[in-house]
């Protein structure tokens, strides 16, 4: 059966060929050391676009290729990685068998965004963290921040939106790509991640520590790449519907087409979700919204060698909440806040091999962000403010990459960034302009020891120019245990309200003033007679710099037997030219203007150790814990001298805060812990999952008027939060899944806003494939 | 020899710390013992936002007519979070004042020199978030807190010294001022008045 087979399919090739001269097909079947079959390994010829999966029986075929030599590369979970040197005729070719080691580990995932090659994870020289799409299914989450807030290392917090703290950094620190190219659309920094469904997620790499050699401005605390899922060779497609507490709804799909040369995955999701109280709270403190989510991955082959991608993203989202606003002559108002938020992005990617060696990559990547707000007094329904923001990026970029031999590959890239921003905040149309370059050499030495050096430039119209190196190595003691460390410059550039807003809050009197517009709005000010006093003289600035940092990272990999990993990473953070608002004059209304300056020095060290457990065949655990320590150098400083002190509010007594009693910066946890239980059964379809995620306790905000974390009521307790889940295949596949997230309820009212107390689900996985199609028809 | 080393630093300082000590017993005490501070709650500072001061008088313990404003009566003045001395721009006295960063108990002797007047541009004790007396907290409590560790040192109408240390801009000074707190704008605060003329508290 399986000969006949794979009979017709050596036939069909072979009678396909006949129409193309000069192309040849390979077909064979991969096996491992124990004879065994090694199915859904993919399989590609080394520097080409040809490239397979090898069936549920181990077999395999690549149609149309130009006759030569190759290098046939079988690769994936279960085994080590196999090179086989091929050389392809015209027509018919020999069967290959292939035999791969069996992976000792059986923990090899490929990934990206640490190197920009592809790499298996245990060669990566830099601390990078996997979430695969089935662990995101089994956790039942829907938006991307369910599914960061369980990872070690990171924290969820709210400003302006959810996001995310990464090493003891503010969310504005961390960059978000989404196949490697940049989500834009940022609010004071945060980039709101409930915008993000998870449902055509392939897998989320996380990187930590300085990644500007790579990608530039805003990786300086790490990388969050998203990747979807691309289009596969066979037809399939997923329905999924999921009902939770606060009339939650989530239903969406996707849909596998491949056509000959053209490949087509479809996504579509929508989420909706009435919102929610907490404690007494009057206004809801998460407003109902709904969000729309397309995503597209278009592939087209070419030939051999050529192949065009295309992935897309478009998505809507809708709310309207509601929220008293008081004004200085006390009137208060009730508002109704209609906001709609709009973005896309679009990335044409082009990829042409030269030859075994040499790849060339092009690609455009657009993107476009956009909101509204209209805000009307619910009492009479008349207008009382209207604002809107849009931004835009294009990035046309083009990178060649140079595979020396197995132990050194380079590549270099060169690109420029157009963007553009407009908003009612702003006096007029924006425009900012880069051109950067960036290089990297990846080489083994010694056979134990790669090494990865990296180097990017970016020349900016506005803050000038940077240039971020990167150097990171691993070292492979024994194939149980290996070092790995790093040390890279990171920077993040000036983003637009910190240039440009032009702002004079209409309740409180206060105004703000981007860097760049300070002097002029302020002589206006001036004229019309609005400053009383002058405390730092505008033409006395200099133009803000970009805030930057040095980023040291070493760690270890420990593996003693196949079913243990244990990773730790100590790192350490130290940022220069923090850019905060500071009062520069003072109005005549007695409030201050506001403009932005190069402050703070700060820095973040700590320890992140992530252990994984393979119990029993079906169960594994994963137990991860951080120590961190962040603080502000020159209140460290000020408070060894002395010079701060605090005010017992009812006692009055003033008394100086000693070094002990500093407790760094705001919102960080010294202790974060998770630990996670999942247990998975594909012979029975059973599975079930327990996580428990640890945030010790953080100050919140200054409770006595020295603006620093020194006394306990300036700190929230830590808190455990647990989530179970269950799920069972029953009939045809279809998965059911119920679950409760934070089975313990636990809310933080005025503090918290975004845990929203205990949630109860139910969802419904439903895989459609070509078989169950057929046995439908019957 | 290194932990010799430790050893002997270790000793150092310890004569270092205990000579220090000795240098503060040494220390010129006050010519005359003065008494706990006094506190002075709810004074209004233009409660009503009609642009008005309130006045005090370091030597009466008391508030001034607002008639009497182009005196030398007073010493200090009140308005929102702003605070004027008897100088300059502010009144006809020859009153100054400073900052010093420290605590008020601690402060045992007024600074010799580097007291300023109110002038059209700038006032002897500074305006603004961060930069005199107060930190405004802004989003999202928008709460006024005295910065504790800063004493204004007075130099009054008649010559005296005063230290003062300011405890609450809201109505009966609570612990935690409430989101926005409208009861604003009254102040409490301690001082130390020195009649003698010498700059000792």
């Amino acid at each position: 059966m399986i000969f006949k087979n794979l009979f017709v399919l050596c036939f069909l090739l072979i009678t396909g060929l006949t129409l193309k001269a000069q192309s040849g097909s390979v077909c064979g079947k991969l096996i491992n050391d124990s004879n065994r079959a090694v199915p859904y390994h993919e399989i590609w010829l080394r520097g080409t676009s040809y490239r397979t999966f090898s069936n549920e029986k181990g077999y395999f075929q690549i149609r149309n290729v130009k006759p030569g030599n190759y290098t046939l590369i079988c690769a994936g979970l279960n085994i080590d990685t196999t090179e086989t040197t091929v050389s392809i005729q015209d027509g018919e070719n020999p069967y290959t068998l292939v035999q791969a080691k069996e992976s000792l580990h059986k923990l090899k995932e490929v990934v990206i965004t640490a190197t920009r090659t592809e790499k298996e994870l245990t060669d990566v020289p830099i601390p990078l963290k996997v979430i695969s799409g089935e662990q995101i299914r089994q956790m039942g989450s829907m938006r991307l921040n369910e599914v960061l807030s369980e990872q070690t290392g990171l924290a969820i917090v709210t400003d302006h939106g959810t996001g995310i703290q990464m090493q003891g950094f503010a969310p504005e620190y961390t960059l978000i790509l989404i196949n490697g190219e940049p989500l834009i659309g940022r609010t004071a920094g945060t980039f709101d991640l409930t915008r993000i469904a998870v449902g055509n997620i392939k897998q989320i790499e996380i990187v930590k520590g300085a990644s500007s050699s790579l990608y530039g401005s805003e990786a300086l605390a790490g990388v969050i790449n998203i990747i979807t899922e691309k289009p596969k060779e066979k037809f399939s497609a997923n329905l999924k519907t999921k009902y939770a507490s606060n009339n939650t709804l989530g239903i969406s799909g996707d849909a596998n087409v491949n056509i000959g040369k053209l490949g087509i995955y479809l996504f579509a999701d929508r989420y909706t979700t009435s919102g929610y109280y907490l404690g007494s709270s009057e206004d809801k403190v998460v407003p109902p919204y709904q969000n729309h989510t397309f995503q597209n991955g278009i592939t087209y082959k070419f030939n051999a060698r050529t192949q065009l991608s295309l992935t897309g993203r478009l998505s809507f989202q809708d709310q309207t909440s509601t929220y008293n606003i008081s004004e200085s002559n006390q009137d208060t108002y009730k508002i109704s806040d209609a906001g709609r938020q709009k973005d896309w992005n679009i990335n044409p990617t082009l990829t042409y091999c030269l030859n075994e060696k040499d790849k060339l990559t092009a690609k455009f990547y657009s993107s476009r962000y956009h909101t509204n707000s209209t805000m009307t007094k619910v009492s009479d329904g008349s207008l009382y403010d209207e604002s809107y923001f849009t931004q835009t990026f294009s990035q046309p970029e083009i990178q060649y990459n140079r595979y020396w031999n197995s132990k050194n590959e380079t590549f270099i890239g060169i690109g420029s960034t157009l963007e553009s921003v407009n908003a009612s905040r702003y006096t007029s149309m924006k425009n900012f302009y880069n051109l950067y370059i960036y290089a990297q050499h990846d080489f083994t030495i010694l056979k134990k020891l790669n090494i990865i050096a990296g180097i990017r430039a970016d020349r900016h119209s506005v803050y000038g120019t940077q240039i971020n190196p990167k150097l990171s190595a691993k070292f492979k003691l024994s194939e149980k245990i290996s070092f790995r460390g790093s040390v890279g410059r990171g920077f993040k550039a000036p983003d637009f309200r910190q240039l440009y807003l032009n702002f004079s809050n209409p309740i409180e009197g206060y105004s703000v003033l981007g860097s760049e517009e300070v002097k002029y709005q302020f002589d206006k000010m001036n004229q019309q007679g609005l400053i009383d006093e002058i405390l730092i003289d505008p033409y006395s600035l200099q133009a803000i710099k970009a805030e930057n940092a040095m980023a040291y990272n070493i760690g270890w990999v420990v593996q003693p037997t196949s079913k243990i990993t244990w990773q730790t990473n100590f790192f350490r953070n130290d940022i220069s030219d923090m850019i905060a608002t500071a009062p520069m004059a003072i109005k005549t209304n007695g409030q201050s203007v506001f403009s932005y300056f190069n402050l703070s020095k700060v820095y973040t060290q700590g320890i992140e150790t992530d252990l994984s457990y393979k119990i029993l065949k079906n169960t594994t655990l994963y137990i991860g814990y951080q120590y961190l320590i962040a603080k502000d150098k020159q209140v460290v400083n000020d408070v060894e001298q002395g010079l701060y002190f605090r005010k017992d509010p009812d006692t009055w007594q003033t008394t100086r805060v000693t070094k002990k009693e500093y407790g760094g910066l705001f919102n960080r946890s010294k202790h974060m812990a998770n630990i996670r239980l999942f247990y998975s059964n594909p012979e029975n379809g059973w599975g079930f999952n327990i996580r428990g995620t640890y945030r010790g306790k953080y100050g919140y905000g200054d409770a006595n008027g020295n603006l620093i974390l020194d006394t306990d009521n300036e700190y929230i307790k830590g808190y455990w939060l647990w989530n179970i889940a269950v799920n069972k295949r029953v009939f045809k596949n279809i998965t059911l899944q119920v679950g409760i997230d934070n089975v313990g309820d636990y809310t933080k009212p005025l503090y918290i806003p975004s845990i929203p107390g205990r949630i109860l689900y139910g969802s419904l996985n439903i895989p459609i494939t070509k078989e169950t199609l057929k046995s439908n028809n019957k | 020899m290194y932990k010799l080393n430790r050893l002997l630093i270790g000793v150092l300082l310890l004569t270092a710390i205990t000579s220090c000590n000795k240098d503060k017993d040494d220390a010129p005490q006050p010519q005359q013992v003065l008494s706990e501070p006094i506190i002075v709650k709810n004074i209004p500072a233009d409660v009503a936002s009609l642009g008005h001061y309130t006045f005090f008088s370091f030597k009466d313990n008391d508030t001034i007519p607002r008639s009497d404003s182009a005196t030398t009566r007073w010493d200090i003045a009140f308005k929102s979070t702003t605070i004027i001395v008897n100088s300059g721009s502010s009144g006809p006295g020859a009153a100054g004042a400073q900052i010093v960063v420290g605590l008020f108990d601690e402060l045992a002797e007024a600074p010799a020199n580097g007291y300023n007047s109110d002038n059209a541009s700038s006032f002897a004790i500074p305006t603004g978030t961060g930069t005199g007396w107060y930190n405004y907290s802004g989003e999202p409590n928008h709460v006024i807190t005295p910065i504790p560790g800063r004493v204004l040192v007075v130099q009054t109408s008649d010559g005296k010294y005063a230290k003062v240390e300011i405890l609450s801009f809201y109505k009966d000074a609570p612990a935690t001022p409430a989101y926005q707190d409208p009861t604003g704008r009254w102040y409490t605060f301690r001082y130390i008045y020195q009649p003698d003329g010498s700059r000792f508290f």
